[in-house]
């Protein structure tokens, strides 16, 4: 192993201990120009959790808007733009980064037990140019203020004799998103490579934390969708500038093939926001309950499969657009398909709770709110793919309920989730427990209370994107008043809950308790065997891969699982092919101590070990190959994939064996 | 999976000759659609010069970019995206392809509904809450695709009335309903916003009575943005008798 | 396995373990990056296939106001250059440093070529008004011919400028080439730049029959 001692050589020359990576380079400069991605990440989200709170304050002058039947806070011009601008920002600055670039930038090298992601100066560039994008987007707002919606449908949008004080407006915007896009196809491209070139030694496709099948299936969206709203976008810009006469109907163009172009982009971005919140809910079920996965390859490849099926159904946003029957009629049954992947993913999650030693801390009560609200989103999903039901609830507020139930109860609160989970590992510091809980029970209720009377205020037919109803009929005009009312009074709950979420956040920051432990949930995924806060290479040594991350022993009497415990030498394999394996589990704690004298002998160790993993790694391929000929067509390509990638990584760690 | 390219350390050279060779097939080939497009193939030219452009491509990417000669994934991630590509093109000209032909069905059917509903309709908005809350149906269709029709000539009558959203909403059509309003209130008639037939008519229209009844009504404030989405069946519910002439009118106009 | 040993290759970034690992992302990444260039311009050739189902008689008498000797031309030219760059990186990888750096400037110079072409087709067309929607002037083509036109310039125009893009790209291979920075060990970024370049042309080598040549 040739290469590992190099690595490891070069890794511990430049760290001290108590160096990490927050406190390894000094100043603003080294954060804004920093390769690591931990750094990245953290920049990431400071930008994207500052952006949440912008959006979150737009939301709640809505809501306070229709807190009466008059409109007596905005006009309506103003009106619409605080609910595009809301939109835009929720959407485009906010969620599509919050998990992939934040989280994900943060965790993923990590879990996969490598040094950095692939391209390290691109995963800063896109860093540049997501900041590059919101400076546009917000710029925006002095240029005029957009009101479109951050749909950007036309002919409204087009047309540049409309909307007058939007005039410019409106292509800062849309060069803002698309500048914000070209942020997140890079971000596509790295973790892509990432998975497929720098797993570390031993972690095959099928050992990865879900986490990152989660991140995958998203890049693999970004990938492939998001050109397609940089074109629509360009396209859309050229059309108010010069006029091209591709969407201006009175050019001769077709203003729903816009809203083809946008939504085929704009649905997978649905699935780009919710996959990684999946993703995070696959790690927080499994760490908080001490118990292996239920079902992890279904959930893995439901993954692969929810990122296919998104690019079929982006119809179903146009069902009264005027695109023909025969095109909705499609688009809704293959709609339907989506549930199944998805319900795949919320029985196995489920199933894993099942006699699981469950502690109900607060990653772990916002995964259970998750579960709650995202099976509540999911399921009224079903009556808006339904063809003659969405003809009646199309942007009625219960579509409004339905989206904000899978973005906000679905995402956002994943990521809430998935933000206190790895909280001690990014900062080092413990955030207040009994806070944490007691905002996670305030933004559960008040999230419910703000959305679930929208499904009612829908149903009744409350349209979305009017700022007065006080025209209604008497009847109507009293159901949707008190509506309304009880809706802005959850939303002020929610906020609440959020607002005391940031404060305590804030203050572990600076006055949290240390995080004493490497590994304080006990989880068996790769980024908890660095130090707290990593250091600034990740790894002392680089880690090897012997077991799945979710190989928890089974649940002792007392509820603790055994990862719990530091010391704890007990095997951790539950596979009986690496049984024979188990005295030589390397710990991370050993590893420390024996620093570099152990050396030598530890690579002799290694090697011991990697041949063993490629030993049985040769196995694997055979039987998978077999059962991906077996899978459906669908999960084909999800497959053929793995199996290619299995094939690559098996070949990389020839390479190495070569090199000894 | 046992031949990677990438295996090995060295490169791999492709000899000259096959650059060149390639080359040479390129240059035919483009010779070959030059002359092709002279002759007078009728509609099947388009298919032919695709044709030879897919195989010039294949040499390209095969040849040029190395793609035969590498890992299997590589091609996949090629290929796959012109996968995605394709699903792009097929379900945009499913949509295209038969706009027309089951609008043309409706045209008629809506027309006749249209006078129906008008006769028995007081063009009341309580009559609508009450029809939806009791249970029974409005206007009873024969067939599901219908029924967003019906409630759309309520609305629309309705909204000459000045209560126009309450209706839609009541009537439980929702967003159809309460644009169908602001279509009413808007220009009438220059609403059509739906875009299939809209290709040329009155396209600020819906987007400036959306902005311009923004004033404070229900339905005024309705941004214009969803307009285009949601006046759409509005317009449709009118629209079927002037829908073929609007269609083709810019293509005709210029002639 | 010659590479990664002992000695820590210049080239080699400190995150990757060899220099193979370093290739072999790096041109995942960049065919991954090409995947998505082909849906970016999949949505142009979308919106051409639309708006040309819609105008069929539009497009065919419009198309016959490009001129098809100098789209032919610049077909020749484009195609020319991505031999010269495949020469370019089979030089690279035998470690032939004069023939690499004589085949970019071959490419680079045929690009400008194509540039020069393209600028001469514009600048004629702007003349007799065959432009955008906004200011069309022309008259005498049946149809709503802006709309053919708007295309042409919006696929041609996005093409040219990823043309640009390429001239950039290779003139900074170019330097380092001469530079010295390539050897059959490490040339990922002449291969990568090839790539791209050849994915530009592959671009091409749809929209000249369908701008063109289209009956």
């Amino acid at each position: 192993m040739a290469t590992v001692t190099t690595a490891n050589g070069h890794a511990s020359e430049h760290h001290e201990v108590g160096s990490n990576y927050l406190n390894a380079r000094k100043g603003v400069l080294s954060w804004l120009f920093t390769l690591d991605h931990k750094r990245i990440g953290v920049m990431y989200l400071a930008g994207t959790l500052f952006f949440f709170m912008i959006g979150g304050i737009l939301a709640l002058l809505v809501r306070t808007e229709l807190l009466t039947p008059a409109g007596d806070l905005f006009q309506g011009d103003t009106y619409n733009r605080v609910f595009t601008l809301h939109g835009a920002i929720m959407v485009f600055i906010f969620i599509i980064p919050s998990v992939p670039a934040a989280l994900g930038n943060f965790v993923l090298p990590l879990m996969l037990g490598t040094k950095d992601v692939a391209f390290p100066r691109i995963n800063l560039l896109s860093f540049w140019i997501w900041m590059l994008g919101t400076a546009f987007l917000l710029y925006s707002i002095i240029a005029g203020s957009v009101d479109t919606g951050w749909t950007f449908y036309t002919p409204y949008s087009s047309d540049p004799q409309v909307g007058s004080q939007a005039g410019s407006a409106i292509i800062w915007a849309l060069m803002g998103v698309f500048i914000l896009g070209f942020s997140s196809i890079l971000t596509g491209v790295n973790f892509i490579t990432t998975v497929h070139k720098m797993r570390a030694p031993g972690m095959t496709w099928t050992k990865m934390p879900l986490f990152i099948w989660g991140i995958y299936a998203t890049a693999v969206i970004q990938v492939l969708a998001t050109p397609v709203l940089a074109i629509t976008l360009l396209l859309l810009t050229i059309e108010r500038t010069l006029g091209i006469g591709i969407f201006d109907p009175a050019l001769g163009g077709d203003p729903v093939l816009f809203q083809h172009f946008f939504w085929f982009y704009s649905h997978p971005a649905v699935y780009i926001m919710i996959l990684p919140g999946m993703a995070i809910i696959s790690e927080l079920v499994t760490v908080h309950s001490k118990k292996n996965i239920f079902g992890y390859k279904p959930i893995a490849y439901s993954s692969m499969a929810i990122a296919i099926i998104s690019f079929l159904v982006w119809g179903h946003h146009m069902f009264t657009s005027g695109q023909s029957e025969l095109a909705s009629t499609v688009f809704s049954a293959l709609t339907f398909a989506v549930a199944v992947p998805t319900a795949i993913k919320v029985f196995s999650w489920v199933a894993t709770l099942y006699k699981g030693s469950i502690s109900l801390n607060t990653p772990m009560l916002y995964c259970l709110s998750f579960l709650f609200l995202f099976t509540i989103g999911g399921l009224t999903g079903l009556f808006c793919s339904t063809l003659a039901t969405d003809i009646h609830i199309h942007d009625t507020y219960f579509v409004v309920a339905h989206f904000h139930y899978v973005m906000m109860g679905g995402t956002v609160i994943a990521f809430l989730g998935g933000l206190h989970h790895w909280w001690p590992k990014m900062t080092g510091r413990w955030y207040n427990e009994n806070w944490g809980r007691f905002a996670a029970a305030l933004v559960f209720i008040g999230f419910n209370v703000t959305f679930f009377s929208q499904f009612v205020l829908g149903s009744q037919g409350m349209p979305r994107r009017y700022h007065t109803y006080h025209s209604a009929s008497p009847d109507l005009k009293a159901i949707f008043t008190k509506w309304h009312q009880v809706s802005t009074v959850g939303s002020y709950i929610l906020a609440a809950g959020l607002f005391i979420t940031l404060f305590y956040l804030l203050h572990s920051l600076f006055r949290g308790k240390k995080v004493a432990e490497k590994n304080p949930w006990g989880a068996k995924s790769l980024e908890w065997l660095t130090e707290t806060p990593p250091i600034e290479h990740n790894f002392h040594e680089e880690p090897v891969c012997l077991h799945g991350p979710y190989d928890y022993d089974e649940i002792s009497p007392d509820g603790q699982g055994a990862g719990a415990d530091e010391d704890d030498d007990s095997p951790l394999y539950l596979d009986k092919k690496t049984e024979a394996k188990k005295a030589e589990e390397p710990k991370a704690e050993e590893k420390k101590a024996e620093e570099k004298k152990a050396e030598e002998p530890k690579a002799e160790e290694k090697k011991a070990e990697e041949k063993k993993a490629e030993e049985k790694k040769a196995e694997e391929p055979k039987a998978e190959a077999k059962k991906a000929e077996a899978k459906k067509a669908e999960e084909t390509k999800a497959e053929e994939k793995k199996a290619e990638a299995k094939a690559e990584a098996k070949s990389d760690d020839e390479a190495d064996k070569d090199k000894k | 999976m046992s031949a990677h390219a990438h295996d090995s350390s060295e490169p791999h050279v492709l000899p000259l000759k096959i650059y060149f060779q390639v080359y040479g097939a390129l240059l035919v080939l483009t010779g070959a659609t030059v002359g092709v497009s002279l002759l007078d193939l009728g509609p099947n030219a388009i298919y032919i010069a695709m044709l030879v452009a897919v195989i010039k491509a294949g040499f390209v990417v095969g040849y040029f970019m190395h793609l035969r000669y590498d890992t299997r994934f590589l091609s996949l991630v090629f290929f796959g995206s012109l996968i995605f590509l394709v699903i792009f093109f097929a379900f945009t000209f499913i949509d295209l392809t038969s706009r027309d032909r089951i609008d043309q069905n409706q045209a008629n059917f809506t027309l006749r509904k249209h006078q129906d509903i008008q006769e028995e309709s007081t063009g009341s908005v309580t009559v609508g809450i009450k029809r939806f809350r009791s249970g029974a149906n409005p206007p009873v269709l024969p067939k599901a695709p219908e029924v967003k029709k019906a409630p759309k000539p309520a609305a629309g009558t309705a909204a000459g009335t000045g209560a126009a959203a309450g209706t839609g909403a009541a009537a439980g059509t929702g967003a159809a309903a309460g644009t169908g309003a602001a279509a009413g209130t808007g220009t009438a008639a220059g609403t059509g916003a739906d875009p299939g037939t809209g290709t040329g008519a009155g396209t600020s229209e819906p987007a400036g009575g959306g902005t311009a009844a923004g004033t404070g009504s229900v339905a005024g404030s309705a941004s214009a943005a969803p307009g285009s989405g949601s006046a759409a069946p509005a317009a449709k519910a009118k629209a079927p008798a002037k829908k073929a002439p609007a269609k083709k009118a810019p293509a005709k106009k210029a002639h | 396995m010659s590479a990664a040993h002992g000695d820590h290759p210049k080239f080699l970034q400190h995150h990757f373990h060899s220099a193979e690992q370093q290739a072999s992302a790096s041109k995942l990444g960049m065919w991954l990056f090409l995947a998505q260039e082909v849906l970016f311009f999949g949505g142009i050739f979308v919106a051409y296939g639309v708006l040309r189902f819609l105008y069929p008689e539009t497009f065919l008498a419009a198309h016959a106001y490009l001129d098809v000797k100098m789209g032919a031309i610049n077909t020749v030219i484009l195609i020319t250059s991505s031999l010269t760059m495949a020469l370019g990186v089979r030089a690279a990888q035998t470690n032939n440093q004069k023939q690499t750096v004589l085949m970019l400037a071959l490419t680079i110079l045929f690009a400008c070529g194509f540039l020069v072409v393209k600028y001469f087709e514009y600048s004629h067309k702007i003349h007799v008004g065959l432009v955008t929607a906004r200011s069309f002037s022309a008259t005498g083509i049946a149809g709503s011919p802006h709309i053919f036109f708007s295309l042409y310039f919006a696929m041609t125009g996005l093409h040219g400028l990823h043309v640009l893009v390429g001239i950039i790209v290779l003139a900074w291979i170019l330097m380092r080439a001469r530079r010295g920075d390539f050897s059959s060990a490490y040339f990922t970024p002449v291969e990568n730049a090839g790539l791209y370049w050849h994915l530009v042309d592959l671009i091409w080598i749809f929209l000249f029959p369908l701008l063109y040549l289209v009956k």
